[in-house]
């Protein structure tokens, strides 16, 4: 008899299914640059990840090499707005005065207008729907990422 | 951190938890997102400094990554 076997998708699924079973992260109250660290390592991760998807889908042609051209400029200028907001980041030795938010604020503000050109110049000139679409999921993830300081 | 909008985000481009596809194109950007996941999930044990740490390393393999497509992409696409 012909033994099952379990699709490769499935098994992803499985594994992200037990992992959202197992405790969310949670923030330390007492290191107010805890946040900061997170929001930053996730933009960085997202834009890592949204390197490899780029690669994927143009190694498939579901994306032209204009578009991944475009979609690579942008992806460099946020890559660099996000390095210059971890370097300060880094920088803190304690928890931001109201100058420093006000510094913080203005190199976030960076981020958000290179994710919104990153979004308008290239994920939205992306003829393939479904790819512009999936591309689409982590410019979410990276403002997903900047909305943790909107109560700041 | 707004955990619950990130994997309502990524959640999609899993097919085994939500997505549609199944093409390897689809395999592949799963595991990406599966790849990010894991990554947000890693940071509760690990220190600030070590968050900090990682993610300078990864926004330099960035730069690395995107000047070695730009190279590529420009000698075709100039």
């Amino acid at each position: 008899m012909k033994p099952h076997r379990i699709p490769k998708l499935h098994v992803l699924g499985l594994i992200v299914f037990s992992l959202l079973l197992t405790a969310c992260p949670q923030d330390t109250p007492n290191d107010p640059l805890r946040k900061y660290a997170r929001a930053v390592d996730n933009m960085a991760g997202a834009i890592n990840s949204m390197i490899k998807a780029k690669r994927d889908l143009a190694g498939a042609g579901r994306i032209t090499p204009a578009e991944e051209l475009a979609l690579t400029r942008a992806l460099l200028v946020a890559n660099e707005a996000v390095t210059v907001f971890h370097q300060r980041v880094k920088s803190l030795t304690a928890a931001p005065d109201a100058t420093t938010k006000a510094e913080l604020m203005t190199l976030l503000n960076n981020v958000t207008t290179a994710i919104d050109s990153l979004n308008n110049g290239g994920v939205i000139g992306v003829t393939n729907s479904e790819s512009k679409q999936k591309l689409s999921r982590f410019i979410a993830t990276i403002k997903a990422a900047i909305a943790v300081f909107n109560g700041l | 951190m707004d955990w619950l909008t990130i994997i309502t985000n990524l959640l999609p481009l899993i097919p085994g938890a939500g997505g549609s596809g199944t093409a390897g194109q689809a395999t592949a950007l799963a595991q990406i997102a599966a790849d990010l996941i894991q990554r947000i999930k890693s940071q509760e044990d690990m220190t600030t400094g070590q968050i900090l740490d990682r993610a300078g390393v990864t926004l330099d393999d960035n730069k690395k990554m995107l000047l070695e497509d730009l190279e590529r992409l420009q000698g075709t696409n100039p």
